[in-house]
Formats: C-alpha cells, structure tokens, sequence
C-alpha cells in the first residue's frame, strides 16, 4: 500500500498540471479517414496490397497498445528476471503454430510435393550462419533498443532516435547483403532448409512444437516465480 | 494498481472521460500476443505472405544505392532470393510493394494509437553516445538478418510457426546475444 | 520520507529501469524516487517490476507521452 507522504507527494505535484495536455484524438480521427482512403486506392490498385497496409495498421496498433516489445522478449528474463512478455510470446507463438499449421496442411494436401517457395510460411537454410547472425541480432537488438519492427513502432509514436537505428539497418543490411556471396561460399551452400513435417508425420511435428512450447512457457513461470537467491 | 487517482478526480464527468482512460490503458501483454498471432494468421490465409519487417528494409536500402547510381540488384544476393524479389525488382516497385507498404502500416498503426491515447510526443537524441549505440546496434541488426533470413518477425515470430528448424536456432542464439547485450548496455550506458 | 528524481526523458528502454534500480539501491526504506520518462513502455515495466519487488507504484501522466513513475521502497 502506498503510504499517505507518496499519495501527498503526487497531489501536490500534479495540482497545476492539466493544463499542458491537448487532445490529440481529432488528428487521430483524421488519420484513420486518410488510412481508409489509402487503403481504397490500393484496393483499386489491384496489386493485392490493401491486406498489407490493413493488417499492417493492425499490427502497429496492436504493438503499441499491448507495449509488446520482441526485444524485451529476449532480454527481461536476463535483466529483471521477468518472462510475463516472454510468455504472452509464447502464447502467440502456439497460436500461430495452430493457424499456420492449418493453412499448411490444407495447401500440402492439395499441392504434394511443393517447394519451400510455395509453401504458405517462411523457410530458411539452418546451420552455423544462423548461430552467427541471430546472434548479431541479438546483440544489436538490445543495444538499439528495439527490434526492427518496435522501430517502426516507436518511429509513430514520435520519437527520433529509432531514424537513427533505421539508417544503421539499412547501412548493415546492404552489408550483409554485399557479403553474402562469402557466407554462402564458406557454410551457406552445404546447409539447407529443415522443415520439420518433412521429418515426421505433420500431425506429429505440430504437436511436437506446441509441447516444446507448452514446457518453455512452464519453464518461464517457474523462472520468474522462483525464490531469490538472497 | 490505482495508478489513475488523479484522473480519478475528474472522472465522472460524461462518458468521454472513461473513454479517453480506456484509450490510454495499455492491454495487457498477453492479449497483445494473442492478437499479433491471430493477425500473423491473417496475413497469411489473405495474402500468403507471412508477416516480416527487414526485408522492406532491405530493399528500400537497396533503392537508396540505386539512386546514387550503384547496381545492388545485380548483386548475387538477389541472385539467390530470386523467388522473394524477382518480380519486385522487374517492376521496378522497389519502394512501392508489399513488404513497404506493411512497414508504413505498422509505423501509421501506432501512430494512430499514440494519437487516439492523446500520447504522442516527438522526441529527440539525447547525447552522441546513445546515437552511437542506436546506429551500432541497426547495423548489427540489419548484417544479422541478412544471414538469417529476416529479422526477429520474419525469421522467428513468423519462422517458428511456420514449422521451420532455422527459427528455433534464430531464439536460443539470439537470446545469447541479448544477454551479451543487456551486459554492454549495463556497462556502458548507465 | 526522502524524494528523489530521476530524469529518463529520452533515454530508450530498458536504461530507464537499469537506472532506477540502480538508484534505488542507494535508497532508505519510506523514500520515493520520481522516474521521469517519455518511453511508452516503461510504465508497464515498471509496475511488473514493482510488484515482483513489493515496491508501492503510482504512474501519472503530466503532459502529452511523458510520464511520471513514483516508486516507493518498501
């Protein structure tokens, strides 16, 4: 309970404050017209990019509302010995598992035998490169502050430094895209992708991931929930 | 909990009051990660495309260079992401396609959500060593993903679903470099 | 009942609690430290970490996206 000094404490600081706030929800008004009119043009476009920028809205808005943040995700357990957010991951990641499962096995079964390029989803070559770069990433996530995605989060809602962290992205992804032909050369090429239905029965991979999933988000409650050691 | 007293104060008034609070609250995290994971779902039943960030990255950097007169898109990256780029860049729409377009929705998302909690504020740098670490720390990010095949949303928040082995690698080293992270941070910046 | 503030304006997330942890190690049982900040974010983090601490927590909001955070040690 907070003692009677702090509620005292924050009266008399808050007492002649109001009137530095503004209403800011007409411009947000006016943006959301603007953003359904962009969104018919797009429709009229007929490049199929209306889903895009729709669900894009939606993701942003969501990120920003829940102050969902993937590089807190990665860094809180370590840092405050937090893992609610790791959690609320988790779970997302079980549901996406679920409804990218389904999409899956829907298309597999009317196109046998499709490529990594055409299955619904994203597919990459694992092996040492993937150690290196995730690990970069990392690194560069925490220290910047943010991931790429919360930088486009944070560049809407006004701050600056994000701007800087975006021209260093594109500075090390041209880099790294220069690169690439090294990477490839020394441990890309012999490394491929590793689909996991390709490695059991699809049912059996899905139920699989969602265990795994099921006992890290165990592991992460009895992280946060264990005594301290002082 | 009770962190509203002051807006207490004035509550009461109409429903716009309550309104405005309710806008400010955040969502908890877990509804914020159910939501993103249906919203993933969504993407990809409509568009089949999953959700990802750094490859619109890559290319607006790429027609940044285009500009100044250099040829990334000869180089042999895109050579062996023929599939993922091919038709963007013969269309010459390496600013304007579907990788862009769902950034700039993201970054209007929460513009539109700072504004509706009457939160939005611009912001400034602080000092060169926090500039220092921001640009370090995109570079790391931006050299990072390319060898994985996206960033933390397309290599991992959409790569685990989709069943791919890289992703689950992409978690366990990525966490390993922002523990080394969260220890430069500590060390250097406060 | 010593007050102390911290300014966190500007600075990005999580330095703003890594600094108030910080300081509030120095601290005296009953003293509030005053955590100034314009992150989003750090509320929410702040109160999580407030309950796993037992510490008291009150968040205002004295302008536009800028945020006081009172804690108080137990």
């Amino acid at each position: 309970m907070p003692s009677d000094g702090l509620n005292d404490l924050i009266q008399e600081r808050q007492k002649s404050r109001h009137a530095q706030r503004k209403n800011q929800v007409p411009y947000a008004m006016i943006l959301l017209v603007l953003s359904c009119v962009y969104a018919f043009f797009l429709w009229r476009d007929g490049r199929g990019y209306t889903a895009f920028w729709l669900v894009g809205i939606a993701l942003g808005f969501v990120m920003r509302n829940s102050r969902f943040c993937f590089a807190a995700t990665f860094r809180d357990a370590f840092l405050f010995k937090n893992t609610k957010l790791m959690r609320a991951l988790i779970l997302s990641l079980i549901i996406g598992t679920l409804g990218f499962a389904a999409i899956q096995f829907q298309y597999l079964r009317n196109h046998p035998g499709a490529g990594y390029d055409e299955i619904p989803g994203i597919f990459d070559s694992v092996g040492l490169h993937t150690v290196i770069g995730a690990f970069l990433f990392g690194v560069g996530m925490v220290i910047a502050g943010g991931c790429a995605a919360s930088v486009l989060m944070r560049i809407g809602e006004g701050h600056a430094l994000p701007l800087i962290t975006l021209l260093g992205f594109f500075i090390g992804t041209t880099l790294g895209a220069k690169d690439y032909p090294n990477w490839y050369g020394s441990m890309i090429q012999n490394t491929g992708v590793v689909y996991l239905p390709e490695y059991m029965n699809f049912g059996a991979a899905v139920f699989l991931q969602i265990a795994v999933l099921a006992a890290l988000y165990r592991l992460a409650l009895w992280f946060q929930n264990r005594k301290p050691e002082k | 909990m009770g962190n509203l007293s002051s807006e207490a104060v004035n509550f009461g008034k109409d429903g716009t009051d309550a309104m405005k609070r309710w806008l400010k609250k955040p969502w908890p995290y877990w509804a914020g990660g159910v939501l993103l994971g249906l919203l993933n779902i969504l993407l990809l039943a409509v568009s089949g495309t999953v959700w990802q960030v750094s490859g619109g990255y890559l290319l607006w950097a790429a027609g940044i260079l285009e500009r100044f007169g250099l040829k990334p898109f000869q180089w042999d990256y895109f050579q062996s992401f023929q599939p993922r780029y091919a038709e963007i860049i013969a269309t010459h729409s390496v600013f304007f396609n579907q990788y862009t377009i769902l950034n700039l929705g993201v970054a209007a998302g929460a513009l539109i959500a700072a504004l509706l909690a009457s939160q939005f504020k611009l912001g400034k740098i602080k000092g060169w060593k926090q500039a220092a670490f921001a640009l370090l720390g995109g570079i790391l990010m931006g050299y990072g993903s390319r060898l994985t095949g996206g960033c933390n949303i397309g290599g991992f928040f959409s790569g685990i679903p989709s069943l791919s082995l890289h992703a689950w690698v992409f978690w366990i080293f990525a966490m390993a470099g922002a523990w080394l992270g969260a220890k430069l941070l500590i060390r250097f910046m406060t | 009942m010593k007050v102390r503030d911290l300014d966190c304006l500007y600075e990005v997330c999580p330095i703003p609690l890594i600094k108030a942890v910080k300081e509030l190690k120095k601290m005296n049982s009953g003293d509030v430290l005053v955590v100034h900040s314009d992150e989003s974010c750090v509320g929410v983090m702040m109160e999580e970490w407030a309950k796993q601490n037992h510490y008291s927590i009150q968040i205002e909001e004295p302008k536009d996206g800028e945020w006081e955070i009172y804690l108080q040690k137990p």
